[in-house]
């Protein structure tokens, strides 16, 4: 039961990874943007960030899963 | 742990409920949302020549780009035995095959496969990717002529303007004719939808004197020519259907996902998110299917019909 727990606890961090990657590049974008002035630098640089949030979270949840799979084929082999 | 009863469970569930409601909007008040069914532009950055760049113009754009990023790198080291991001990819790749020839046969399955399998993903994609955080939910104030102030957000989902749905639908159209010709002629692909052979029979009959058969032929091609017509205009009444059958999901899908997160801003919008990404993956399977279904039907030779009457 513990272990399911763990393995449960762990896919909603991976979900909240996407959120948090997405939303702060997205905001940084923006904040940027709003830096910068001028409302077409504002949408450019949101879209640019949502852009790069967006390949970090892909990037990141593939890593985890890879990590994940891994350690699930060690545990495999170990109970053999 | 005491066991709870059904009935305590329920009423734990919906006390819990309530109270995330009270706590939601004495706390946490989620601004009313409004939402136009028109896409919406910002102002300084809307026009490149003669298009404007609306909001989910710029969306779809996002999905060719994540679309074409996933197979470039899914099949940039081609290997035999695929691993990783190749491997998910030709997983999607031969299922959707595999339903596409079940469904046409081996020969036309190939042909029909790049229009069925781009539908499927663009509108698949679409309707993901509007799920993420950033949708509807980061924009700008705009002012408009008369003085108000309207919320416009950067991105918005792109199949919930009416223009993408309509595309797809030409498309849809555009291929389905074109296969229908190819494969039967144009003479014969035309004689699906004017039928006039059984009325010429008639009017032979007539001439020759035989009265009796004429009227018969004559009566028989009267339905031919007719449901020769119902063909052609469900041939058209198609591209509406297809457009107004995606767009309408899609936009209630959204507003529904915008309204729950007003009423009831913790955990509940969850579940509603579930069933939209649910809704988008069976919305894309509805297009394409039905692309599919239209095209198989175009392509099918009706001889047996005729032989049969």
């Amino acid at each position: 039961m513990d272990k399911r727990r763990a393995e449960v606890i762990r896919f909603i961090g991976i979900g909240w990874y996407i959120a948090a990657c997405i939303l702060l590049g997205a905001l940084g974008g923006r904040w940027i943007g709003q830096k910068l002035d001028g409302r077409s630098s504002e949408i450019i640089f949101t879209i640019l960030g949502f852009i790069l949030g967006l390949i970090a979270a892909v990037l990141g949840v593939y890593r985890m899963f890879r990590a994940i799979e891994n350690n699930n084929q060690d545990k495999s082999r170990g109970n053999r | 742990m005491p066991k709870l009863g059904v009935k305590s469970k329920l009423a734990i569930g919906g006390i819990v409920v309530i109270l995330l409601i009270a706590i939601g909007r004495l706390f946490f008040p989620v601004p009313q949302p409004g939402l136009e069914l028109a896409a919406n532009y910002s102002e300084p950055f809307y026009k490149l020549g003669p298009i404007y760049i609306t909001n989910t113009l710029i969306t779809s754009w996002i999905g060719i780009i994540v679309l074409i990023g996933f197979f470039y790198f899914a099949t940039r080291k081609m290997k035999l035995v695929p691993k990783g991001l190749q491997n998910f990819a030709e997983t999607i790749i031969e299922l959707l095959l595999d339903f596409v020839e079940g469904v046409a046969g081996k020969e036309n399955g190939r042909r029909f496969f790049p229009v069925v399998a781009a539908i499927f993903l663009y509108v698949l994609f679409n309707a993901w990717l509007a799920l993420l955080p950033v949708f509807n939910f980061i924009g700008i104030n705009q002012m408009q002529a008369d003085g108000t102030s309207i919320y416009v957000p950067i991105l918005r989902a792109a199949n919930t303007d009416m223009n993408v749905p309509l595309m797809l639908a030409l498309v849809s159209f555009f291929s389905v004719e074109y296969w229908g010709i190819t494969s039967l002629g144009l003479r014969h692909y035309l004689g699906k939808f004017f039928r006039f052979g059984q009325l010429f029979q008639g009017l032979g009959q007539l001439i020759r004197g035989k009265v009796k058969s004429a009227v018969s032929a004559f009566l028989y091609g009267a339905i031919d020519v007719f449901v020769g017509a119902l063909e052609l205009l469900s041939e058209f009444v198609r591209i509406i259907s297809f457009t107004f059958r995606l767009f309408g999901n899609m936009t209630a899908g959204e507003i529904l996902l915008l309204m729950m997160a007003f009423l009831i801003p913790w955990i509940i919008p969850a579940i509603f998110y579930g069933l939209e990404t649910f809704l988008g993956f069976v919305q894309a399977f509805i297009f394409a299917g039905l692309t599919l279904v239209f095209a198989t039907m175009a392509v099918a030779a009706h001889e047996s019909e005729h032989q049969k009457s």
